[in-house]
């Protein structure tokens, strides 16, 4: 749930990077981190195996300035998608307010993403929260696969298997070159902080 | 109709604020006519939905902890036991040749300080030897031993900052403490055996001849030092039996002093 | 990195366990690298834990913790120890890649633990520092 300091005129927003492992969760944000260093003007914090799998959590926060009177941080993180580290997954998901399912659009990988997606409807209930309440945007990565050759799954199948009942805002995006990497963002963000509107007045 | 206003006032600062951000950097999206129609459903449906979604806490100032008002009569200037303890929490928290030196350097001193009073004088002594136990064995030492040191040190403790506590409770406090000193000799004796089984029969070691020649000293005080030579559980059994001897002595003599008192009252 | 350990290797690891530290009145006690796999674990036979998500989360903790020394200009902190109102739970790597984790109760001073946990590590490092120039 966002935080906010009502002394301070501050809200904190959790927003987390979920799906299945390697699906692209890391490299959206060290995407936007990148990117945006500059403007952004905040440390990235990862919490890697030497593999480079995430152990714990990728940490990027940001301000987006004054909203309503409220200075709005918002807080990127990220999950560790292997199935092993679902502990770890529940204790990430702890207040999160605003969730991107990052689903691995190749083909192999279909079963995985539907895993995920129910892993995370789980892992919501165990905070009481429904994943048809939460703010959430999907996002089908590594459509640039497709130039290599490598068999991916038609959007039409991705929404049925993972948008069929939420019905939430989509976009095919490739984290490694950034498509749709921003407008995921600015979706989620806009999302969620219209929810926690209430809050702003 | 104002709320609809408002929603799209917030909502178009949002966006202006986020593409301020980040609008110039997204020169390579590329959204389907498909995404953007789902898009409106999803809003749509999402403003029908996000009733209960409340914000967070409030921070709550810090209120002023008033300062700890020093216990009458023990000031931190005036407590006797202050470094004894700081050593015995450091000997909790980390076993170093330092800091069970400076162990062993404190209970020599408070000896002296408190050289007429032979009940803490005792507790001292557990103390030294539980100490000396520990530096000569380290990490073999028993587990147990960290536990005890503790405990006596916490009786010692309550009777040297007891203001009214009479010397029969003292001492009952001592013989509890004493008895679990005993305890932990069965039980280092037993480990000591154990790993003598297991290792077969050795030459003995030097210390023993040491030992045998101090247990024919007469014991009228307890011994000033354990047996610097201590390297060996039999040692401590040793200091354990002065120890004893020298408590009943006491306590028979205090008996017979008290017997005395209440005759005369 | 990848790495193996024979059965040999694997029993020689559980008995300095089971002789510096379960023997001496540990819990339980696992060996696993720090991407929260385990190499080796024993309790006392006392309580059953669920291993593979305290192993998981001990790495991501130590992991979290690490950064947070750097953060402060820090290599590493010497001491991870977590106090319990019953249990307590100890860290200590073991070179760069392994975490040795003990769960004790408060019969164990944690002075005399962490002198338990040294023997056992520097035994330890036999085993698997040649691991790691493979």
């Amino acid at each position: 749930m966002a935080f906010v300091n009502l002394k301070n005129k501050e809200i904190q927003v959790k927003i987390v990077y979920y799906g299945p492992g390697r699906g692209g969760k890391t490299t959206n944000l060290e995407y936007i981190y990148k990117k945006f260093r500059k403007r952004i003007n905040t440390e990235m914090v990862t919490v890697k195996t030497h593999g480079d799998r995430t152990l714990f959590f990728d940490f990027l926060p940001f301000d987006i300035g004054v909203i309503n009177g409220y200075n709005v941080k918002i807080q990127l993180y990220t999950v560790p998608g292997q199935v092993k580290y679902n502990a770890t997954r529940r204790l990430v998901l702890r207040g999160v307010d605003g969730i991107v399912f990052v689903a691995d659009a190749m083909a192999v990988r279909r079963e995985k993403n539907i895993q995920s997606l129910k892993n995370l409807q789980e892992n919501l209930a165990n905070y009481k929260k429904s994943i048809f309440k939460i703010p959430c945007v999907m996002q089908y990565n590594k459509v640039d696969l497709f130039e290599q050759g490598i068999p991916l799954l038609p959007v039409e199948i991705l929404e049925k298997d993972l948008n069929n009942q939420l019905k939430r805002p989509s976009f095919k995006a490739s984290a490694l070159t950034g498509t749709n990497v921003v407008m995921t963002l600015k979706k989620i963000i806009s999302m969620t902080v219209a929810s926690i509107k209430k809050d702003l007045r | 109709m104002v709320d609809t206003n408002k929603d799209d006032k917030l909502d178009s600062e949002i966006a202006k604020r986020l593409d301020d951000l980040f609008g110039e950097g997204d020169a390579s999206s590329v959204e389907t006519g498909a995404m953007q129609a789902d898009d409106a459903a999803a809003d749509e449906n999402k403003s029908k939905s996000q009733a209960g979604q409340s914000g967070g806490d409030e921070i709550f100032e810090l209120k002023d902890v008033a300062a700890n008002k020093p216990d009458e009569g023990h000031l931190p200037g005036d407590y006797p036991l202050a470094e004894l303890k700081n050593m015995v929490l450091s000997i909790d928290w980390e076993i170093t040749d330092e800091v069970l030196s400076g162990f062993l350097s404190q209970i020599d001193s408070l000896k002296s300080t408190y050289k007429n009073e032979k009940i803490v004088l005792m507790f001292l002594q557990l103390l030294g030897s539980l100490g000396e136990y520990i530096k000569t064995n380290r990490g073999n030492a028993h587990p147990q031993t960290f536990k005890i040191l503790n405990s006596v040190f916490a009786r010692l403790d309550e009777v040297v900052l007891s203001q009214d506590m009479s010397e029969l409770e003292k001492k009952k406090i001592l013989r509890t403490e004493m008895n679990k000193y005993k305890q932990l000799r069965k039980q280092v004796s037993k480990k000591k055996a154990t790993a003598a089984n297991k290792r077969q029969a050795k030459p003995p070691k030097k210390d023993e001849t040491d030992i045998s020649a101090s247990k024919t000293r007469k014991v009228d005080m307890p011994s000033e030092k354990v047996p610097a030579t201590a390297k060996s559980y039999d040692s401590l059994a040793e200091a354990i039996e002065e120890l004893k001897q020298f408590i009943h002595s006491e306590l028979s003599t205090l008996r017979l002093e008290l017997k005395k008192i209440h005759k005369s009252k | 990195m990848s790495y193996t350990l024979g059965q040999k290797q694997l029993d020689r690891i559980e008995d300095i366990l089971n002789q510096d530290l379960i023997d001496n009145g540990v819990r339980c006690v696992f060996l696993i690298d720090m991407a929260g796999n385990i190499i080796s674990n024993l309790d006392n036979g006392e309580k059953q834990h669920d291993i593979y998500s305290l192993a998981a989360l001990a790495a991501g903790n130590f992991g979290a913790v690490s950064a947070m020394a750097k953060i402060i200009g820090e290599n590493e902190f010497s001491l991870l120890f977590h106090k319990g109102k019953k249990e307590n739970i100890h860290f200590n790597k073991i070179t760069t890649e392994f975490l040795l984790i003990t769960i004790f109760g408060n019969d164990i001073s944690l002075g005399f633990l962490r002198l338990k946990v040294a023997d056992s590590v520097e035994q330890l490092k036999t085993i698997l520092e040649p691991l790691l120039s493979l």
